[in-house]
């Protein structure tokens, strides 16, 4: 068997702990942007919807500010994101480099991005609803809590989905500035190093992540609609 | 009960403003069932939205069971609204929310424990006839188990008042006469005052006590549902009130200039109205015999509202010309209007 793999995939072989190394560190990064880009996302989506016109707490100024400086970081390409947050990185996080110094960017690249998603979800909420609830006599915590997010479950765990496989496609990414992880060692190794099963491996790598993320987002969807 | 006075609300669009409600004002008593009817636009949906303050007015106030909601901060309005039930349309219920769940929402809030919120939950939706579906959510119910759903949830909290708003409009005539008979069984065991807004006079008719009629915002005829019916004022309210018998198909007959219509010399087309419990005497029979007048029925309608006959009928009358002076004479006298549609 092990004979086999180093016949297949030579370079892997050669060295694994890199290779698994690189699997945690992408984890890490997903791990971790992905939790700070959820909670940072879901507050924007409900801030913007609560404050639009109409919202349980109306507020235009409030609206419109976060509604524009969302448009603004989603119109950076990633990229140059990535340049251009370095020197609030550093300051954040004390380094621009390796998993760390990726945190930042990935957070700022993912979170407007979600957010929107999110809005979208909630504003699928029949007004109707909202009405009834506030007649019951619930309050605008309530309203949030008990009403938009319980409704708009199974449409947030597809938005989730969605980001947290977009955001893997930002951690490769990420790795091309020295971020580490599976995109690091797929350019260091397989592009840099021509080592062609590297690319392979961690292409198929990345897919087996892509598509269990996206089956259990599907499952809980599914459990979630009525 | 509830109280306006001299409530107003404008709404701005990008084409103006809109004036929904204008200056109304209403007294509705504890334990009535009070109907609002209007065609849509009229402002009655805006209207019974001021009640609860879902919609702030303007300018006017607003008592509820003696405190004044327009003066209470957010969290007395929020304690002030428990207080009051309402119902939609569009049932309105939390999709992702079982039946039980769904009427357990309101409680949630106060001092019960889910256990004890639970227990009146399905206390409530046994009341509403569903104790078998609980589980069921909105999806797997019908409109009317949906209604009926809301109306429990609407009775969570243990309401002094009930809105509701076209509560009906959306359901079929059976359903529709379900949820209206269980509204009523409401009112009367539980002293509940209900509030019923509709474009339906059918609605009205059959479980409202009074009945206020909006035209463009204006509350513009309002009374008891009898002498509403008996004696309109306007002719918005005759409009509806039309549309509740097949009394006014007549107008159409002679417009078309059916057969029926084609009246000889000697003949009239006479409307009569029973307005009070003459609906009861042999009247049309008496004419006949006593003035020698024969009486063609062409529609007639007989309604009971509120307990008491209210008698619509239209008739070619013939004779001579003497004859039917005198018995549309004798009608008169029996307090039974009596009205010439055409004469022949």
């Amino acid at each position: 068997m092990a004979d086999f793999l180093e016949k297949l995939m030579p370079n892997i072989m050669y060295k694994p702990e890199v290779y698994v190394r690189s699997i945690k560190e992408t984890l890490v990064m997903l791990g971790w942007s992905g939790a700070v880009s959820f909670l940072l996302g879901m507050f924007l989506g409900v801030v913007l919807i609560v404050t639009q016109r109409g919202g349980v707490m109306e507020n235009r100024a409030v609206n419109q500010v976060f509604d524009k400086l969302i448009n603004f970081f989603r119109s950076i390409p990633f990229i140059v994101l990535l340049a251009g947050l370095i020197p609030l990185t550093r300051l954040l996080m004390g380094t621009a480099i390796g998993v760390k110094g990726a945190f930042v960017p990935l957070v700022f690249g993912t979170t407007p991005f979600f957010a929107r998603q999110v809005e979208a979800a909630l504003a699928e909420i029949d007004k109707g609803v909202i009405e009834a609830a506030l007649a019951s006599g619930s309050g605008t915590a309530g309203i949030i809590f008990r009403v938009y997010l319980r409704e708009s479950i199974a449409s947030i765990t597809r938005a989730t989905t969605i980001t947290i496989i977009s955001l893997i496609g930002l951690t490769a990414m990420a790795g091309a500035v020295g971020a580490g992880g599976l995109g690091d060692f797929a350019i260091r190794y397989g592009h840099q190093r021509n080592q062609i099963d590297v690319t392979y491996v961690t292409t198929l790598t990345l897919v087996l992540m892509v598509s269990v993320i996206q089956v259990i987002g599907n499952f809980i969807a599914r459990k979630n609609t009525r | 009960m509830i109280t306006l006075e001299h409530v107003s609300k404008t709404f701005r669009a990008q084409a103006g403003e809109i004036e929904a409600v204008k200056d109304v004002s209403l007294d509705i008593g504890q334990g009535e069932i009070h109907g609002v009817i209007g065609f849509s636009g009229a402002g009655k949906s805006t209207l019974v939205r001021c009640m609860n303050l879902l919609e702030r007015p303007d300018s006017g106030k607003v008592f509820v069971d003696g405190a004044e909601l327009t003066a209470l901060g957010k969290r007395e309005l929020r304690d002030a609204r428990r207080r009051m039930g309402m119902i939609f349309q569009q049932f309105n219920l939390f999709a992702s929310r079982t039946a039980l769940e769904n009427v357990a929402y309101p409680l949630r809030y106060g001092a019960l424990s889910k256990g004890a919120a639970d227990r009146k939950a399905r206390e409530l939706l046994s009341f509403v006839g569903l104790d078998d579906k609980e589980g069921a959510y909105p999806s797997q119910l019908s409109g009317g188990q949906k209604q009926r759903v809301a109306i429990a949830r609407a009775l969570a909290n243990d309401p002094v008042a009930l809105l509701c708003d076209e509560a009906t409009s959306a359901l079929d005539p059976q359903t529709t006469h379900s949820i209206l008979k269980l509204l009523k069984e409401l009112n009367a065991r539980l002293g509940i005052t209900i509030v019923v807004i509709t474009h339906e006079m059918q609605v009205v008719k059959e479980i409202c006590g009074r009945v206020t009629v909006m035209e463009n915002g204006e509350a513009v005829e309002s009374g008891d549902v009898f002498s509403v019916f008996a004696n309109p004022q306007k002719s918005i309210t005759r409009d509806f009130i039309d549309t509740t018998t097949n009394i006014s198909k007549i107008t159409a007959l002679i417009e078309e200039g059916h057969e029926l219509t084609a009246l000889k010399p000697d003949e009239r087309i006479l409307k009569f109205k029973y307005v009070e419990k003459t609906a009861a005497e042999a009247l049309v029979s008496t004419i006949s015999r006593r003035f020698g007048v024969d009486v063609n029925i062409l529609f007639a309608n007989l309604d009971w509202i509120e307990g008491a006959p209210l008698g619509e009928m239209i008739s070619v009358v013939s004779g001579r010309s003497a004859d039917i002076d005198a018995a549309m004479e004798f009608m008169r006298e029996r307090s039974v209007s009596v009205e010439v549609i055409l004469n022949g």
